[in-house]
């Protein structure tokens, strides 16, 4: 059954040069083009060679419809009807041929008609495409559809039977609605998992599927809305389990990332300790002798430092570790800097020294650099009591310093009950005082003083620092004296073995 | 401490001082000065008042060794940079204090031995000392005998922080109740005002 019409249109008018013919050509493929349904159709130009020259004179298409056939000869009638030029048309229903030549629009009227009858295809033929228009709007056969087909098949002269086994061509394979969206469910579902496999083993981008399915649908004739969903439903799914998987796999990559991590910095923190303790080590070469590094010491700690990464800050606040350590620490509640101390004990300039540690308790006491009083020398922090005392017994091997000077005031403590008396005995054990004769009180200019490690126990660090005047004589008054000793004793705790017994015969006052 | 004491009333002194320097009137900036001591020792921590100079002259007060260690250093830095600049650094109490510094350096002076004819080389060294012909004797000059004139020694002004003492202790000291003035040296006081200078100056430092 040749569902087709075969048209061949040749311009056969003796009047036309032939550039005219070609133009006119020219214009009728594209005016049929024109036409709703055509727009895919194949135009075959046909040649034919006219005064030695080939040009084109007419075309060839095939029309499938009776609509398209129908608007194509009422275009054809019209061109005629506005440019009567003789033109031979020939129509080719499969066996049945029909040529007409003519200039008159009237002589396709007749064919119109004929085409209108719907005589000139086969009677299957229009049932199919009634049947097809049926499935296209309702996507299945409901029975007033049937009931219609049935009228329509008995107007075309159909058998039964015939009508039937169209309506079933037609429908194919999945007749109802529900079959197809099953159907269709099923493809849609296998090609997920396709992809889904696919993806695990290559994983390359995802293809959208959509224009495949899309194609599926409108064959099997399901609503393409109806479709859509189903693919959507299933891309979902698809995209939620993609995204979970590759969120477990972000974060089992960002977990081992993590752990690796943690040991780089762990192996990090290890290097960095070893590098800071062969630095500590380098500093503590470097400043046995010295508390400052000398020049070549500094520079080669210098590179020792850069070679192992270490900040300025942290190489400064290790050298003052070591340094501390090595040479006593030189805290203070005060904020006073007391390394210019520590300096001159360590070059053992004793009386350098002794200035510099009035220099430093008048300032730690902050009273505008008057001589401590008794009432003010509480103020001095332990913390400052300690480190001036630590800096001073550890250059003199114990010999000078504030706790040397309370071990002889214990001692005085032993044999002495007169408090104004001991005060004196304790003047004189220091070395502060000689022995008092009856017009000489025994006090020494302060320059008399013995600034060596020869001088008496505790001979050092004078107590200057409360006295207003110092060359005439240096003579600390008793009331301070009593009072400093009293700090001193609550500010440090003599070690027992140090302390004599005391006689509880005689209970101190200043104790 | 001085933000306290530094009223309007002692800047004002300070200024009349600076005016009395330019002036080359070296007498009355040198009474100006010891009045301002003065006035910033009775202006005690309890005594909100700055006693006016008159105050201070009837109380006929004088500075004492613990006065001298307890002077505001602001005050002592202000008046030391007063006569420092109106007189190119020739005096003041940072000349005074330069001479006895190079002096406790250089000679080894024993007070015990002090004498007649051994008084403190910084007395002759600043010019205070009494000429007399053959050698240097303990003796000072009278007030009005100083060198009010920049041709003095250097270290020789300010000088009556130090000749103003009670007549009592004037007469102990073998003088003639006129002060500190023809009689002898009193190391301590002398001392204690060195002392007193470069602790303030290592608090500057």
């Amino acid at each position: 059954m040749a569902k087709e019409v075969i048209v061949l249109i040749k311009i056969v008018d003796s009047g036309l040069t032939n550039d005219d013919v070609v133009g006119e050509v020219q214009y009728l493929i594209e005016d049929l083009r024109d036409l709703d349904g055509m727009s895919q159709t194949r135009f075959y130009v046909v040649n034919e060679i006219r005064d030695s020259d080939e040009i084109r004179v007419g075309i060839r298409f095939e029309v499938s419809s009776t609509e398209n056939f129908r608007s194509v000869i009422k275009r054809l009638r019209d061109r005629l009807f506005y440019n009567p030029i003789e033109t031979r048309f020939l129509f080719q229903f499969s066996d049945l041929k029909l040529q007409i030549q003519t200039h008159k629009a009237e002589d396709l009227i007749g064919l119109m008609s004929a085409i209108q009858s719907g005589y000139l295809f086969p009677p299957q033929y229009n049932y199919f495409l009634e049947v097809e228009k049926c499935i296209h709007t309702h996507y299945h056969l409901s029975n007033v559809d049937i009931n219609n087909l049935k009228l329509i098949g008995q107007r075309l002269g159909l058998t039964q039977e015939q009508a039937h086994d169209l309506n079933d061509e037609v429908a194919g394979k999945y007749k109802t609605r529900e079959e197809k969206h099953n159907y269709f469910e099923k493809i849609t579902f296998e090609e997920f998992m396709y992809f889904r496999r696919m993806r695990e083993s290559y994983s390359f981008a995802s293809k959208d599927r959509w224009p495949m399915l899309e194609e599926l649908a409108e064959n099997l004739g399901l609503p393409k809305s109806e479709a859509e969903l189903i693919y959507k439903h299933y891309y979902k799914d698809y995209n939620e389990d993609i995204k979970l998987k590759s969120e477990q796999q972000l974060a089992k990559a960002s977990q081992e990332a993590e752990s690796k991590a943690k040991a780089e910095r762990q192996k990090q923190a290890q290097q960095a300790q070893e590098w800071r303790d062969q630095y500590r080590s380098l500093c503590r070469e470097a400043m046995t002798s010295n508390i400052y590094p000398s020049e070549y010491d500094q520079g080669r700690l210098d590179q020792a430092r850069r070679l192992r990464n270490i900040s300025v800050d942290e190489a400064i606040s290790i050298e003052v570790e070591v340094r501390d350590e090595l040479h006593g620490g030189i805290q203070s509640a005060a904020g006073v800097d007391y390394s210019r101390l520590r300096n001159l004990l360590h070059q053992q300039a004793w009386q350098e020294a002794d200035m510099e540690t009035e220099a430093v308790i008048l300032k730690a006491l902050d009273r505008d650099m008057q001589p401590a009083t008794a009432a003010t020398v509480q103020r001095l922090s332990a913390v400052d009591v300690a480190t001036i005392d630590g800096l001073w017994s550890r250059y003199s091997s114990g010999r000078f310093g504030f706790k040397a000077q309370q071990q002889v005031y214990r001692a005085q403590q032993q044999i002495q009950q007169d408090d104004r008396q001991r005060l004196l005995d304790f003047q004189q054990a220091l070395g502060w005082r000689e022995a008092p004769s009856l017009l000489y009180q025994g006090y020494r200019p302060y320059h008399d003083l013995n600034f060596s490690l020869e001088a008496p126990q505790g001979h050092l660090p004078t107590w200057r620092w409360s006295c207003p005047s110092l060359s005439d004589r240096y003579k600390p008054s008793l009331e301070v004296i009593a009072a400093v000793i009293q700090h001193l004793n609550g500010c440090m705790l003599l070690e027992a073995a140090a302390t004599p017994a005391l006689d509880p015969a005689f209970p101190t006052q200043l104790a | 401490m001085l933000a306290s004491a530094m009223t309007t009333d002692l800047e004002e002194s300070l200024s009349e001082l600076s005016l009395l320097l330019y002036e080359e009137d070296w007498k009355a900036a040198d009474r100006l000065t010891t009045d301002l001591l003065l006035r910033a020792v009775a202006h005690s921590p309890g005594n909100s008042a700055i006693p006016s100079r008159e105050e201070v002259q009837r109380h006929r007060l004088h500075l004492a060794t613990e006065t001298l260690a307890t002077l505001p250093c602001p005050l002592l830095n202000a008046l030391d940079d007063c006569w420092q600049s109106a007189s190119g650094g020739h005096f003041g109490f940072s000349a005074q204090l330069q001479v006895y510094a190079d002096i406790l350096e250089t000679v080894a002076f024993d007070p015990a031995l002090r004498n007649w004819s051994m008084p403190h080389p910084f007395f002759e060294e600043v010019g205070w000392l009494m000429l007399f012909p053959l050698r240097p004797v303990g003796f000072l000059k009278f007030y009005s005998w100083l060198d009010f004139d920049l041709d003095a020694p250097m270290g020789h002004l300010p000088a009556l922080w130090y000749w103003r003492v009670p007549r009592l202790a004037s007469l102990q000291m073998g003088g003639f109740l006129t002060g500190q003035g023809a009689c002898f040296g009193d190391l301590s006081r002398l001392d204690a005002m060195m002392l007193r200078l470069s602790r303030c100056h290592q608090l500057g430092g």
